[in-house]
């Protein structure tokens, strides 16, 4: 199958465009959109205002592809998932690829044609608004219109991936009572930083760092933004073949973690020499990039680890099969398998890209203390944070940040061993009991510290910090040392000793369920026993 | 052309489908039979590579499930018992959609539609919108995109609930004739009455394992050890029950009033003779008939066996 092939005889988009532009449906909402179109054209031009006009157009677009696209791809998908509709289009000959392409460009499709209306008239109006260069101002609409574009692809396939993977389909009312919340925070917040954001992108040519090298910014977009539609692509595309899948496999979930390291990496190669020249004074803006990265791609790898874990159906399920073709359990690189093995490998990578990103941000560009004034020019601490060489910098940076990025990758580790054991431990309970779990040891600390630190002790500071960092999300940044805080040793102990204490615990307990889960199974393979006889494990 | 060996079938910690092995070969209409819960959709979800066998074989038409799903896949027709449809499309354009999918020519497209359409009776309905359909129309629309790619290999998931008697009777036909043209169908129904009717063989599963299977009528030697004699006699009985006592094939019998049911090993040759020696010997046969229990007795007997 061709690509043309695969869009212009797509089954599931040649069923989408049926339903979806039936006249009585479709053409009350495009006479809306085109008299919206009209008003917003002719009112900007009567007044002169191109810019305001193509952004409401693009506002318009945005509304019509993100909120509306989304929930026809929920209302679509989880609709055929629901019914059991997919399952027809499983059983068909038809590549999951193909079926997944047909609901991505098929369950949105009217909303497309509704965004595609308002292109003429957003273009028309691009050509008037750089007064001196037409071409200048249909460029930067054109570039724009690509990045919404390849956004809407996103958030697309994100909701995609969601309908796949959620327990009910088309969501639950919680979720869509926070979907409308998320969408009105970010639509307004978004809506303003847009307005300002897309006249300075008007007036000056932005840059995006990518391994030191600065390229426009929207082939960095579309690089990012295809990266992850690629990888969401290829879960919705695994779980569009089987229910039952994982959404990835482990040796795409590895990949997922190298691309986003490689990605973090070229994004901050150099850092500091791209952004603006500041005042010398800590914590510098790179300090803040590198540990906003630290809790990224902990945060990511914690997902993929999760996305990967095996719960213990699936596991006594491996393992008879490995028992019946005469292995000893399922590799660790099949579903079934225990997470063990991928999740030191994500740790690692984890490891890795932090401490890269560390090494390479590169030092930040000081304005002179002298310069600045009699005040900044009397600060020893801004004068030697000016005076830094680059190795100097590179090596406080190293000895700042290697407590956080410790704490981040055993957090990661007792995060995934522990996911493992309770899912391993009971499949029902075991996301109510990791739950839980996370609940007691990442948020539990900050409430109790709040509490402490209402007290009027002359040493309630220090006590509620030491017990805010024993909770790894404000831990990996306390133990940083970014900011002076005091009793930074007591931080620095905490924050990392729960962490190896946990991943030690954890490793321990999984071992034992394991040993106990495969004794069970291969006692039974050895002896038929009761016909229908069920494992249950016990905890240790 | 169905081919099932060893299959297991675990969800979680409870084994649905224990070590099932079945046949069902070109031309044959297999009715898989079971109690609910006893695993015969779970067998048809897995066969159908919509539940991950823990292990076992699946061949369809020859091509095994686990390594070329796809293909397997082409050569199989799929009705669920509640069948799923979309209700904004045209019954053409829903037919269209899977016979897109199954790779029919895009020119041969609306002659098969209209023949499938044709077949199920609901030419008249072409243009009618899905969601106006009644239940039983539905179903007839769900048999006829089941047909629509010209499978091999057919998988009714109780294809008969919700249709009216005419459904049911053009159903039967259907299936009795798409046997005919050698195709593999694999039913499975809680109407025995109905399933007697076109089942060549039947398979019986209780709690996850296959009890029996094979062709009716070895079932039937297996699980009754022969067919009944139902035998009306008028007049004295003592001399009839004397002879029948006699005859070496002959079992325990049931009396209501003057029709007597007596269990019989024998073949028809033999059941001749034994009512040719009646009628020598002067017993006044009002009706004399040899017959084999249904597949409702035979299911009966088998899950009441396996139960004890």
């Amino acid at each position: 199958m061709g690509v043309a092939e695969l869009i212009l005889d797509n089954p599931i988009l040649i069923k989408h465009i049926r339903s979806r532009f039936r006249p009585g449906h479709a053409l009350p909402w495009f006479v809306i959109v085109f008299v919206l179109c009209v008003c917003t054209a002719w009112a900007g031009h009567a007044y002169d205002d191109h810019y305001s006009a193509i952004l409401v157009l693009l506002g318009l677009q945005v509304l019509a592809l993100t909120l509306g696209g989304a929930h026809q791809i929920t209302a679509s998908l989880g609709g055929a998932r629901e019914t059991g509709l997919l399952d027809f289009h499983r059983v068909s000959p038809l590549p999951p690829a193909v079926v997944a392409l047909g609901f991505f460009l098929g369950a949105p499709i009217r909303e497309y044609a509704l965004a595609a209306l308002t292109v003429p008239f957003a273009a028309f109006c691009a050509c008037f608004v750089d007064l001196f260069s037409l071409e200048k101002g249909v460029l930067w609409y054109a570039q724009l219109e690509a990045a919404v574009l390849v956004t809407t692809l996103l958030v697309h396939a994100s909701f995609m991936l969601g309908c796949l993977t959620r327990k009910k389909p088309r969501g639950s009312i919680l979720g869509t009572l926070i979907a409308i919340g998320v969408l009105l925070y970010f639509g307004t917040v978004g809506s303003v930083g847009f307005y300002f954001g897309a006249r300075w992108l008007l007036e000056n040519p932005l840059s995006m760092n990518l391994f030191g090298a600065m390229v426009p910014w929207l082939p960095w977009l579309i690089l990012y933004e295809a990266c992850a539609i690629g990888f969401v692509g290829l879960a919705v595309t695994r779980k569009m073949g089987a229910e039952r899948a994982h959404a990835f496999t482990k040796p795409q979930a590895l990949a997922c973690m190298g691309t986003l390291s490689v990605l973090a990496i070229a994004g901050l190669w150099k850092i500091g020499r791209v952004l603006p020249v500041v005042p010398p004074y800590r914590p510098t803006m790179v300090d803040f990039i590198i540990l906003a990265t630290i809790y990224g791609v902990s945060f990511a790898a914690m997902i993929l680890a999760k996305l990967i874990t095996p719960d213990v159906g699936e596991y006594i399920k491996g393992m008879r099969r490995a028992t019946h073709e005469g292995r000893r359990r399922p590799s660790s690189w099949s579903d079934a398998g225990s997470n063990r093995l991928v999740l030191f490998l994500l740790c690692a990578l984890v490891l890795i890209t932090t401490t890269a990103v560390v090494s390479v941000a590169g030092k930040q560009r000081f304005e002179d203390p002298a310069r600045l004034g009699n005040w900044w020019a009397s600060q020893p601490e801004a004068i030697d944070l000016m005076n830094l060489s680059e190795d100097a910098w590179r090596a406080s940076r190293q000895e700042m940040f290697s407590r956080p990025i410790a704490a981040s990758v055993l957090t990661v580790a007792y995060f995934g061993l522990a996911s493992q054991f309770f899912m391993f431990r009971s499949r029902r309970f075991g996301l109510v009991m990791l739950g839980l779990f996370l609940f007691a040891v990442w948020l539990v600390p900050i409430l109790v510290g709040a509490i402490v630190a209402m007290g009027n002790t002359p040493t309630a500071e220090s006590r509620a910090l030491a017990i805010i960092s024993l909770s790894p999300l404000p831990g990996v940044a306390l133990c940083s040392g970014l900011d002076t805080v005091p009793g930074a040793d007591t931080i620095r102990l905490a924050a990392v000793a729960p962490p190896i204490t946990f991943a030690f615990i954890f490793n321990y307990l999984l071992v034992i369920i394991q040993r106990k889960l495969d004794r069970q199974l291969r006692d039974q393979a050895k002896a038929p026993g009761p016909e229908f006889a069920t494992v249950r494990p016990e905890l240790v | 052309m169905i081919r099932v060996r060893d299959l297991r079938v675990d969800y979680d910690q409870i084994c649905a489908v224990r070590d099932l092995s079945l046949d069902v070969g070109a031309g044959e209409v297999c009715g898989l039979i079971g109690p609910n819960g006893a695993g015969k959709t779970t067998t048809m979800r897995a066969m159908l590579g919509l539940i991950e066998p823990t292990y076992g074989t699946i061949e369809l038409d020859g091509v095994d499930m686990r390594e070329r799903p796809r293909d397997a896949c082409r050569a199989v027709g799929f009705m669920p018992d509640f069948p799923p449809m979309y209700d904004d499309l045209m019954c053409w354009e829903f037919l269209d959609l899977f016979a897109a999918s199954y790779f029919v020519p895009r020119g041969d497209r609306p002659e098969v539609i209209a023949r499938a359409l044709e077949l199920v009776g609901l030419t008249e309905k072409r243009k009618a919108m899905v969601a106006e359909l009644s239940r039983g129309m539905r179903q007839r629309l769900m048999l006829a995109k089941t047909l629509i790619p010209d499978p091999k290999v057919l998988m009714l998931d109780e294809p008969a609930s919700g249709l009216d008697p005419q459904g049911r009777i053009d159903l039967k036909n259907v299936v009795k004739r798409l046997a005919a043209v050698g195709k593999a169908v694999l039913i499975s129904s809680h109407i025995l009455s109905e399933m007697s009717e076109f089942c060549t063989s039947v398979a019986i599963m209780e709690r996850g394992r296959m009890v029996i299977s094979g062709t009716i009528a070895e079932i039937h030697d297996r699980v009754i050890g022969g067919t009944v004699l139902v035998i009306e006699v008028l007049g004295a009985t003592s001399e009839f029950e004397a002879i029948v006592a006699a005859d070496g094939h002959t079992g325990p019998f049931e009396r209501e009033g003057s029709v007597f049911s007596i269990r019989y090993r024998g073949e028809a040759e033999e059941a001749s003779e034994l009512l040719a020696t009646l009628v020598r010997s002067g017993v006044r046969v009002a009706s004399f008939a040899r017959k084999r229990e249904g597949l409702e007795e035979l299911f009966l007997k088998v899950g009441a066996r396996e139960l004890s």
